[in-house]
């Protein structure tokens, strides 16, 4: 089970609503490589983890993960709270708005609604280690582009924390595929599945 | 647009994000930062000694921390509701307030 605390992992203090910047950092909430997918990802892959390491960092790294979506979360609602129906109307969030008013709601930036499709659950130890180095890859150049694109630096601090903290599950993903080979028997080394095969 | 409302519930709330509050929130988010960062290490490294000793150091600062926290602004957890007499928990500020 799960225990909520009431903080954030960074703080969040937005003092200049942007309708235009938000309609882009929605993505990290329900993007491709956002926090959501990133979560169910991890949180769903740890039933065929053979060893109660791989089972720890996948546990604690998705938790980190709802601690980011819930970082995203607040960024939006900072970034929309107390804009006018007109400009609303002349930023790129209008067609957001009319399907859900300011609510936050995981979609990616290009429009697409939050799904499933993008997350890799293989049943399979090395893939899902593999797919999980790659999904934090992917996630740190969305951030990436996302620095690119914005200016105000209370939009920027938080959003290069959570970059950095994309790195460091990367490095601990590293440290469970090598984790994992070093307890798979070395002869069968992708013959075997160890979630599967007995 | 649609805030005034939602501002005047906090006033007259007994946790009200004055600025202790938050200067003893930013000490928890940072003590957590290096707990957390600890805790995905020792999960990779379990035997490491000096990363143990580290957690015990930094959760007994935590809870000390947590413990001040909660006794003056309320609840962190829902389990963290210490008053007899209110339930605390759901007053705000929520963290994206603050």
């Amino acid at each position: 089970m799960w225990i909520y605390e009431k903080k954030l992992q960074f703080p969040v203090k937005i003092k200049t609503p942007n309708p235009n910047t938000a309609s882009l950092i929605v993505s990290q909430l329900g993007g491709p490589d956002g926090e959501l997918a990133a979560s169910m990802r991890y949180l769903n892959q740890r039933y065929a983890m053979p060893d109660g390491q791989l089972v720890g960092i996948l546990t604690d790294v998705g938790t980190e993960e709802l601690a980011h979506l819930e970082m995203i979360g607040s960024i939006l609602y900072q970034l929309t709270r107390n804009l006018s129906p007109d400009e609303i109307m002349r930023s790129n969030l209008a067609p957001y708005f009319t399907d859900h008013t300011t609510g936050v709601y995981p979609i990616a930036a290009s429009g697409v609604p939050f799904d499933m499709k993008y997350v890799g659950i293989k049943g399979d130890v090395l893939a899902d280690i593999h797919e999980d180095m790659a999904a934090e890859q992917k996630a740190r150049v969305t951030y990436d582009n996302l620095l690119r694109l914005v200016d105000d630096p209370d939009v920027k601090e938080p959003l290069k924390y959570l970059r950095e903290r994309e790195i460091v599950h990367y490095q601990r993903f590293g440290d469970a595929l090598r984790i994992a080979q070093d307890k798979l028997d070395s002869k069968n080394f992708y013959a075997v599945n160890p979630a599967f095969d007995k | 647009m649609m805030n005034n409302r939602q501002n005047s519930c906090y006033r007259g709330c007994n946790s009200n994000g004055g600025s202790n509050q938050a200067s003893l929130m930013r000490k928890i988010q940072e003590i957590d930062f290096s707990l957390y960062e600890t805790v995905l290490y020792l999960d990779a490294y379990p035997r490491c000694r000096a990363a143990l000793n580290y957690y015990h150091s930094l959760k007994k600062t935590r809870d000390a921390l947590a413990a001040e926290y909660e006794n003056a602004y309320g609840p962190i957890t829902a389990f963290g509701n210490t008053s007899q007499g209110s339930w605390d928990w759901v007053n705000g500020p929520w963290p994206w307030h603050i």
